[in-house]
């Protein structure tokens, strides 16, 4: 995903830029990151449970060191570097955030070194945690995740992807510790998803910016001589429908396509405002102008598996949170009852609906614990908190 | 901040108008024996308001009828206790005996030791009653504690609850090592409750608390000193008037017998009886105590010394102390307290690594001898685990794990 990512950025080119303000998120956030050096990665793969190979150690002697630390000792190595920064990541989290002066490919790397930078803060948590502080603990955790929505919100598509990833990483970290949840804590985190939820879904900001770049592909699809720029693979149905059209044929489609490009916009503002249960339907992007090869175009922008990543990624953490919420109140029921709910008509009514199944959450009761879940919808899977480790670490 | 407790204890005691159990088993407070913050705590406790929250927060209700379906008249206190949380009344525990906490580990920073000189078969141990109460404050304490985001503090208050409970069985003949065991079973299931989500500084305190525990003499030891020296102190009482002694509970042949030899023996005689059932009685002590200093499969393996057709050996096996079942009790709660020991070295390892051990091999082997077997048994089950003993023909598996009966769990209370 990231490898399509990057070369997505490396394509893009029209995104430009406004003055930079001296006191902004985008400022406090890149300060915050700029400490981070070569060595608080390493320590941060140890910390998430990486081994280094042999090889890697007869090549890199000083990794030696950090490979022989517990996770828990790494997690305390950068507790000691970055556990001071949390509240300039809460004054910038109460900061409008906007991407300025950078191209494409360093906003990525901008998403990607601030994802860097909220990963270690999550890991300070785990500390937190460890050490009998499950208070503060929390609301790092709430920090990070108030500046993964506060950047994704507000940039393109590609760094709500790329930041995205934080989501589900610091819900495994709770997920961990659910029992260690307090009840205040249970009651900030729940009231946070509240807020984050009552916002928009920013599924429109998101997706326009998709279009808007899919537009910018389709141009350089139709025009460029060497139609090699559109290398994307999402775009490679798109690229081939051109190839086979003459010059004249292919200004004459482009002209119709960007005609349509207004209205696929407002079907994208009308299909976000709608519950999550409806984003799956991607044949409501679909229009129809009447010439078959527009329509053909059009059906191509609205389809493509870039779009459905998106929706699907929004879908889950939107999904996700609203777990979290209710994993809370389990935890609260649990703390003032002494026993889990026998079942969710025992919580708060809003709290157990799953509008991406388009019905209840799912609690099972297994043993002592309990396993709580979305049944999802089609090709999403069910949803849970639990965040499984990628492939290799 | 030593006299502010006690004063604080004192008021208590006073304002209800109970007369302090201090004065009530008639010592004279010296200020550097911990049993005495323990009798403050006791004075503390003795309520009938406690009692009635902890019905609740033991997740039970009054209920208002008996089992025959008569109407039981609820007062307002229990109608108002029944419309509490668990929590909540655990809540209120604390903001009204919380307090006790500082008692118990002021208590326990001294040494404790009974402050009565002489205790025989007739002395009251109002106190004992009283201090299972201090328990399940404290276990109130440790899960409001965690509920309230305090770990390190239900870190300390477990410390000293494991210490409170171990220090009364240090105290006192066998009904005092009985009691400790009662509490320290109360600790392990608050623990138990607790262990999914204990944090490093609550794995070192619970950890101090049971190395400090087990560096000790085993209790049963010095019960048993303490229950011989008691028992010896009401020999000679015994033999003066054998029929107040004996009857009526004794109401037996065989103990009728015995009092009509020794009502025949003169003075000279019941002297000579005496120092016999003295000797018997010292060479059984020996051989009890012996036991213990062997490993703990032997302590369940013991056997009362049996008695001989003479006088003196039958009157020895009336009236000597029983003890098979504290045995089979201390070696029971001898292996929680190491599987629980077990348990933090296990947690402490699931916190450095994030991730359970996959076996014992990675931790200090040591820690998992059990005595009564190899070692202990340890099962992962995906995230969880469980570790055990398999215990003994007379104990059973034994684990941490307090099993609740199934009657337990949402039981009303007749009022």
């Amino acid at each position: 995903m990231i490898a399509t990512v990057t070369t997505l950025a490396i394509l893009l080119s029209s995104f430009s830029s406004i003055s930079l303000p001296q006191d902004s998120a985008f400022t406090i956030y890149q300060t915050l990151t700029k400490d981070i050096e070569g060595i608080d990665l390493k320590l941060l793969a140890r910390a998430e449970g990486f081994s280094f190979d042999n090889e890697t150690l007869a090549h890199r002697p000083e990794l030696k060191e950090i490979q022989a630390m517990t996770p828990l000792e790494a997690c305390r190595h950068l507790s000691r570097k970055f556990s001071n920064s949390l509240e300039l990541l809460d004054r910038a989290n109460e900061m409008p955030f906007a991407f300025t002066q950078l191209s494409d490919e360093e906003t990525v790397l901008y998403a990607v070194k601030l994802g860097q930078y909220l990963r270690i803060q999550a890991h300070i948590g785990q500390v937190q945690m460890a050490e009998g502080s499950p208070k503060p603990a929390v609301s790092r955790w709430i920090s990070v995740l108030k500046a993964t929505n506060n950047v994704g919100r507000s940039g393109s598509f590609l760094t709500t992807l790329v930041m995205g990833k934080n989501v589900p990483y610091t819900f495994a970290l709770l997920e961990q510790h659910l029992d260690r949840v307090p009840l205040s804590s249970c009651q900030e985190l729940s009231q946070f998803v509240t807020d984050y939820l009552e916002l928009d879904s920013y599924l429109t900001t998101v997706l326009s910016k998709l279009m808007e770049y899919k537009a910018g592909a389709l141009r350089k699809a139709f025009t460029d001589q060497s139609r090699q720029s559109v290398v994307e693979e999402d775009n490679q149905d798109l690229r081939d429908f051109a190839t086979s059209l003459g010059n004249e044929d292919r200004r004459l489609l482009l002209t119709a396509v960007n005609s349509h490009l207004s209205l696929l916009s407002k079907k994208v503002a009308e299909l976000s405002s709608k519950p999550e249960s409806n984003w799956f339907d991607q044949n409501q992007l679909v229009m129809e102008s009447g010439k078959p090869d527009v329509d053909k175009v059009l059906k191509l922008l609205a389809l493509d598996s870039t779009t459905k990543e998106i929706i699907d990624f929004m879908a889950k953490a939107r999904t996700q949170f609203r777990l979290a919420r209710l994993h809370c109140e389990i935890q609260s029921y649990r703390f003032q009852h002494e026993k889990l709910p026998d079942s969710l008509s025992d919580l708060t009514q809003a709290f157990i609906l799953d509008p991406v199944a388009k019905g209840f959450f799912v609690l099972e009761r297994i043993g002592q614990g309990y396993r709580l879940y979305s049944k999802g919808n089609g090709t999403l899977g069910e949803i849970e908190l639990k965040y499984r480790p990628p492939r290799g670490s | 901040m030593k006299s502010i407790l006690w004063a604080f204890a004192l008021l208590n005691t006073f304002g209800q108008g109970v007369k302090p159990l201090y004065k009530e088993i008639g010592i004279i407070p010296t200020g550097n024996n911990g049993y005495e913050e323990y009798l403050a705590a006791a004075d503390i406790c003795r309520s009938n308001e406690l009692r009635n929250l902890r019905v609740r927060a033991e997740n039970s209700r009054f209920v208002s009828a008996d089992e025959d379906g008569n109407p039981i008249e609820l007062s307002a206190e229990q109608k108002r206790i029944n419309g509490l949380t668990v929590f909540e009344a655990k809540q209120e525990i604390v903001r009204k005996f919380g307090r006790v906490v500082p008692l118990i580990e002021l208590g326990n920073s001294k040494d404790v030791r009974q402050p009565r000189e002489v205790i025989s078969s007739d002395t009251l141990l109002p106190e004992l009653s009283t201090f299972r109460s201090i328990s399940a404050v404290m276990s109130a304490c440790v899960d409001v504690a965690y509920a309230t985001g305090n770990p390190k503090e239900a870190g300390r208050i477990l410390q000293n609850q494991l210490v409170f409970s171990d220090n009364i069985g240090r105290t006192g003949p066998v009904i005092s090592l009985l009691v400790s065991f009662a509490n320290t079973a109360l600790a392990l299931s608050t623990i138990e409750r607790h262990l999914g989500r204990m944090s490093l500084p609550e794995i070192r305190a619970v950890t101090a608390a049971l190395e400090s525990i087990q560096e000790r003499e085993p209790n049963i030891k010095s019960a048993i000193r303490q229950e011989y020296l008691y028992s010896n102190n009401d020999l000679w009482e015994m033999l003066k008037d054998p029929v107040s002694y004996f009857l009526p509970e004794d109401d037996d042949i065989a103990t009728r017998k015995v009092i009509e030899q020794i009502n025949q023996l003169d003075i000279a005689g019941k002297n000579r009886l005496g120092q016999e059932v003295a000797f018997l009685r010292k060479k059984s002590e020996e051989s009890m105590l012996n036991v213990l200093d062997q490993p703990l499969l032997h302590w369940l393996e013991i056997e009362e010394p049996s008695a001989t057709a003479d006088l003196a050996s039958r009157l020895n096996e009336l009236t000597q102390p029983v003890f098979s079942t504290s045995y089979t009790a201390a070696a029971r709660v001898n292996i929680q307290l190491r599987i629980l020991r077990s348990h933090m070295a296990i947690l402490d390892y699931r916190w450095e690594f994030g991730k359970l051990p996959p076996d014992l091999s990675v931790l200090d082997r040591n820690l998992f001898i059990d005595p009564l077997n190899t070692e202990f048994i340890y099962l992962m089950n995906g995230q969880s685990y469980r570790l055990y003993s398999k215990g003994h023909k007379k104990t059973g598996e034994i684990e941490v794990r307090y099993k609740r009966s199934q009657a337990n769990v949402n039981r009303e209370v007749n009022p």
